[in-house]
């Protein structure tokens, strides 16, 4: 989960880099970096794409700060415009473009899942814990759309309320992912383990 | 609320259900050891995911990123300037400003020799009204500054270095400041 952020200074920050400060914008960056990468990383299950789409989504949200409005969460707003980078990229996918050495069936209406754990870009230090790597590797056996309702709750500090509204998608239909999803997390944990 | 809904369980293990609907479902999965196993495992699987470490890019996107990050941040600049324009800005008003000080001091240290009284006044007030020119652009320039920091103290600084030649009148005023200094009041 990422660490909670102070509303007032988010809210100073925000504004200051809607006046082009580099400062600030180097501060917002540092604050949800992490959360944001790892939300792409573990949903697309590519590291380097990953850092693409990192970039892709700071430079939205600089060409579109006076679009944000602070009655919402800042969070939700930049995890949405993160979630839809996620859903382009599912689609260019599902149209017949490999994913893992699979290729995809374009008349599929299920995406594929990720068949590899997360590439990891050669400097980031990979993890020892063996428990932690059986989660990534059934993290990544799961259906593209029921891991990311998983992952981006637990990257973005965001209620199912808030993601069903990022995904534009109903109440529901997100519980009912992240219900099977975590369903299906167990039984594969209970026989990998 | 329906007894034994998962979503609901699932909001109530993530803490997430309202109020009231939290105290119907406690009341039922009092007397529910179903409902009470499911939300016993859905626990430990959000359980785990709380587990689940951060990522982090690599050093070369990070800096790669925050390089892009500034590039856009200067196209957000109202009527943004690079930096080196206001670095001319303040020095071409700087030199105005000296000229116009030097001018005035030189004209009032030296003795004029070696020229009419008529060619004295004419180089006299020919210089003044260099000097003049050259202090009325920095005020000008420091006056457009206030009211527009960026566009039009830039812009007027431009048309005033078209039409004027600077360094050439830095030359002539010198040249004639050494006239005067041989003038001869005789």
């Amino acid at each position: 989960m990422p660490p909670r952020v102070d509303r007032e200074l988010l809210a100073r920050l925000v504004e200051r880099c809607r006046r082009g400060e580099a400062q600030a914008f180097e501060q917002v960056f540092g604050l949800f970096r992490g959360p944001l990468y790892s939300y792409l990383a573990r949903t697309t299950g590519d590291g380097h794409l990953a850092e693409d789409l990192l970039q892709d989504v700071f430079l939205r949200v600089i060409d579109n700060l006076d679009r944000y409005e602070e009655s919402g969460r800042f969070e939700a707003w930049l995890f949405r415009i993160a979630a839809n980078r996620v859903r382009d990229w599912a689609r260019r996918q599902s149209h017949g473009e490999r994913v893992g050495g699979v290729l995809a069936d374009p008349g599929s209406q299920e995406t594929l899942a990720v068949d590899r754990p997360v590439e990891q870009p050669p400097d980031v230090a990979l993890l020892a814990d063996e428990s932690v790597r059986r989660l990534e590797a059934c993290l990544a056996d799961l259906e593209e759309q029921d891991r990311q309702v998983l992952v981006l709750r637990h990257y973005s500090d965001l209620s199912f309320r808030e993601i069903a509204g990022i995904l534009d998608c109903p109440l529901g239909t997100v519980l009912a992912r992240s219900h099977r999803a975590l369903a299906k997390l167990r039984q594969m944990m209970e026989r990998s383990g | 609320m329906t007894p034994c809904n998962g979503e609901q369980l699932l909001l109530y293990a993530a803490g997430e259900l309202e109020a009231a609907r939290a105290a119907e479902l406690q009341r039922h999965l009092a007397t529910c050891p179903a409902c009470a196993a499911e939300l016993g495992r859905l626990r430990q699987a959000l359980g785990w995911l709380d587990g689940l470490p951060p990522l982090e890019p690599s050093g070369e996107a990070l800096a790669r990123i925050l390089a892009a990050g500034r590039q856009a941040l200067l196209r957000r600049r109202p009527a943004a300037r690079p930096t080196v324009y206001r670095l001319r800005l303040a020095a071409l008003a700087a030199a105005a400003v000296l000229a116009l000080v030097v001018g005035w001091s030189l004209l009032w240290q030296r003795s004029p020799q070696g020229l009419t009284a008529g060619q004295f006044d004419e180089l006299w007030n020919r210089t003044a009204g260099e000097i003049a020119d050259t202090g009325n652009m920095a005020e000008d320039l420091a006056e457009q500054h206030a009211a527009d920091p960026w566009t039009r103290a830039t812009d007027s600084l431009v048309a005033d270095l078209s039409r004027t030649d600077v360094a050439g009148q830095l030359l002539e005023l010198d040249e004639n400041l050494d006239v005067l200094e041989g003038f001869d009041g005789g």
